[in-house]
C-alpha cells in the first residue's frame, strides 16, 4: 500500500511534527514550546536552539 | 522510502489509529480498514532521525556549566545528597574557557550558542554567573554570533536577583512542585521564595519562564490541581512533570511513582492546561520529534562540573564507577584546554535506540527513544547499552493512551517536540 491509498481511507490526519490537524488550520501558537533537549530530568540543562 | 507501520483499535468505537512516526502522521480510519492496512507503508518522503549538526565528534556551539555544587535547599528526593560531593564552585577560568570554546565552533559552524547555568543552585555562584553571562554575551557580539542562555534555579533569592534573571536570561526554569503544601513537603520549605521569585520573573517576562516539577508518590494524585495553579498563576506557561528518580538513589524509594499512575494524571492535566493556554510535557511526550536518542548524551551535551570534568549527563556527578561512564574528559586549567577521552565518547555516541534490538519494532521507539541511559546504568549496570526502559510497558501504553488524545483533541495543552 501507499501511503496516498491509506490517506483516501483516512478521516482525519494530525501531523505531529506541525501538530496540524486537516482542515482546523494550524494549532501552534506563538511560542514554540520546543527545547532542544530529551525534556528528561533537568533537560533545561540544555539550551534550546529554535530559530524562532 | 518504508515507514513503519502501528495500527491500534481506538477507544471510540469502529475506529482505528494508524500512527506513523517517521512521517509524523497519524491517522483515523475505521476499524474495517485495518486488515487492509499493511505495517509497512512507501511513500517518497525520506526520514533522518534528528540530531545534532556537527563538524567533528566535538564540535559543540552549547555547554551547561554546573556553577556550583551548593545547594540551599535539601530536597527530599535530589540525587545530589546520595554523592557526598565536595562543595565546589566553578571558577571564572573554566567558564570562560568553556564559553570560548562554544563560541568558537558556533561562529565556524553559523549556529546558536547556548549556555545552561545549572547546579546545584546556580544562583549560589552569583558573581560568576553574572561574568559568565556578560562574557558570553560580549563573544556572541564580537563574533557575531546568536547565543542564549539558560538556567535552571530553585528560586531561593533575593528580589533583586530575580529581576536581574529576567532581565538577563532567556530562559528560566523555576523548580516549583505543586502548589504550597506539596512544594514545601518535598523542597524544603521554599515555596513562598521559589513563588515569589517565579512571580517577579513572570510580572517582567512573561515568555522566559517554565517550570520542573517532580512528581512523587505525594503529589502525582494532584497533578491536574498542580497544573491548574500553576497555568492560572502563570498563563501560558510551560511545566515539564518528571517522576522522582528512585533508581539514582536507594533512601528514596518511598517516593517512588507507579508509571501507570503518573502517566494516567498526566494525560488528565492536558486538557487542564490546555483550557488556560499552558503546556505540559514530560520526557517520553516528546512525539513529534523523531530522534534517536533519549537525550543529548553522546551528541550535544557537554557539561563542565566546578573540578573540571566534562559529563555527558548532570546527574552523573559523583566519582563512582557508574558516573565515570558518562564522564569523557577535563578541562586541563594550564593550558586552558579541554581534554577529551575518545574512547568513552564514541561508547556514549552509541547510546542511540537503533542499537537496542528490542526496541525496533516498538510504537514508542521515537518518543522514549530507549529511555534515559544513566537510569538505566544505574538498575541495569553491564549490558545497560543494549536494554529496554525498566519502564518499557507502562511508556508504550501511554504513548497509545496519548496517540488517542491527540486524535480527538489534538495538541493543545501539550508540548511534544
Amino acid at each position: 500500500m501507499h501511503l496516498r491509498d491509506l490517506e483516501k481511507l483516512a478521516e482525519k490526519v494530525v501531523n505531529l511534527e506541525t501538530s496540524k490537524i486537516e482542515n482546523e488550520g494550524c494549532k501552534r501558537d506563538s511560542r514554540c514550546g520546543c527545547d532542544n533537549d530529551c525534556g528528561c530530568h533537568d533537560c533545561s540543562s540544555q539550551g534550546c536552539a529554535h530559530n524562532d | 522510502m518504508k515507514h513503519r507501520v502501528f495500527k491500534f483499535k481506538s477507544a471510540k468505537e469502529n475506529k482505528l489509529l494508524v500512527w506513523i512516526p517517521t512521517l509524523y502522521n497519524l491517522y483515523v480510519t475505521e476499524l474495517r480498514y485495518a486488515k487492509d492496512i499493511p505495517c509497512i507503508i512507501e511513500d517518497e518522503t525520506e526520514f533522518q532521525a534528528k540530531k545534532e549538526i556537527k563538524e567533528c565528534l566535538y564540535s559543540f556551539s552549547s555547554c551547561t556549566l554546573i556553577l556550583t555544587t551548593r545547594c540551599n535547599l535539601s530536597c527530599l528526593y535530589c540525587y545530589e545528597k546520595g554523592n557526598a560531593l565536595k562543595h565546589q564552585n566553578m571558577t571564572e577560568k573554566t567558564a570562560f574557557a568553556a564559553i570560548n570554546y562554544i563560541i568558537d565552533w558556533a561562529t565556524k559552524l553559523n549556529k546558536i550558542a547556548s549556555i545552561s547555568f545549572f547546579g546545584g543552585e546556580p544562583t549560589l555562584n552569583w558573581i560568576i554567573l553574572k561574568k559568565a553571562t556578560d562574557y558570553f554575551k560580549r563573544k556572541a557580539l564580537e563574533n557575531n554570533c546568536r547565543g542564549l542562555t539558560r538556567i535552571t534555579t530553585n528560586g531561593c533569592m533575593t528580589i533583586n536577583k530575580a529581576k536581574w534573571l529576567a532581565n538577563n536570561i532567556d530562559n528560566i526554569t523555576v523548580s516549583m512542585d505543586g502548589y504550597k503544601e506539596i512544594h514545601d513537603w518535598q523542597r524544603d520549605n521554599s515555596f513562598n521564595l521559589s513563588f515569589r521569585t517565579a512571580k517577579v520573573i513572570y510580572d517582567i517576562m512573561p515568555p522566559k519562564i517554565s517550570f520542573r516539577v517532580t512528581v512523587t508518590e505525594k503529589n502525582v494524585q494532584s497533578l491536574p490541581m498542580i497544573t491548574l495553579f500553576l497555568a492560572k498563576e502563570f498563563p501560558n506557561c510551560i511545566i515539564n512533570f518528571e517522576p522522582v528518580e528512585s533508581s539514582i538513589r536507594n533512601d528514596c524509594l518511598d517516593l517512588a511513582v507507579d508509571y501507570s499512575l503518573f502517566f494516567n494524571r498526566f494525560l488528565e492535566s492536558v486538557p487542564v492546561a490546555a483550557s488556560l493556554g499552558a503546556k505540559i510535557r514530560t520526557s517520553v511526550s516528546m512525539i513529534g520529534s523523531a530522534k534517536n536518542r533519549f537525550c543529548g548524551i553522546g551528541d550535544s551535551n557537554f557539561m563542565i562540573l566546578p573540578d573540571g570534568r566534562i559529563l555527558a549527563c548532570n546527574r552523573m556527578i559523583g566519582e563512582d564507577s557508574i558516573s565515570d561512564i558518562f564522564c569523557y574528559g577535563y578541562f586541563k586549567e594550564e593550558e586552558e584546554e579541554f581534554v577529551f577521552d575518545d574512547k568513552k565518547y564514541n561508547f556514549l555516541q552509541e547510546l542511540t535506540v537503533d542499537n537496542i534490538q528490542a526496541c525496533k519494532d516498538c510504537v514508542a521507539r521515537f518518543s522514549c527513544r530507549g529511555d534515559c541511559p544513566a537510569t538505566k546504568a544505574v538498575v541495569y549496570k553491564n549490558g545497560f547499552e543494549q536494554k529496554t526502559s525498566p519502564y518499557c510497558k507502562e511508556i508504550q501504553e501511554f504513548t497509545k493512551n496519548l496517540l488517542e488524545y491527540i486524535a480527538q483533541n489534538g495538541t493543545d495543552g501539550l508540548a511534544i517536540k
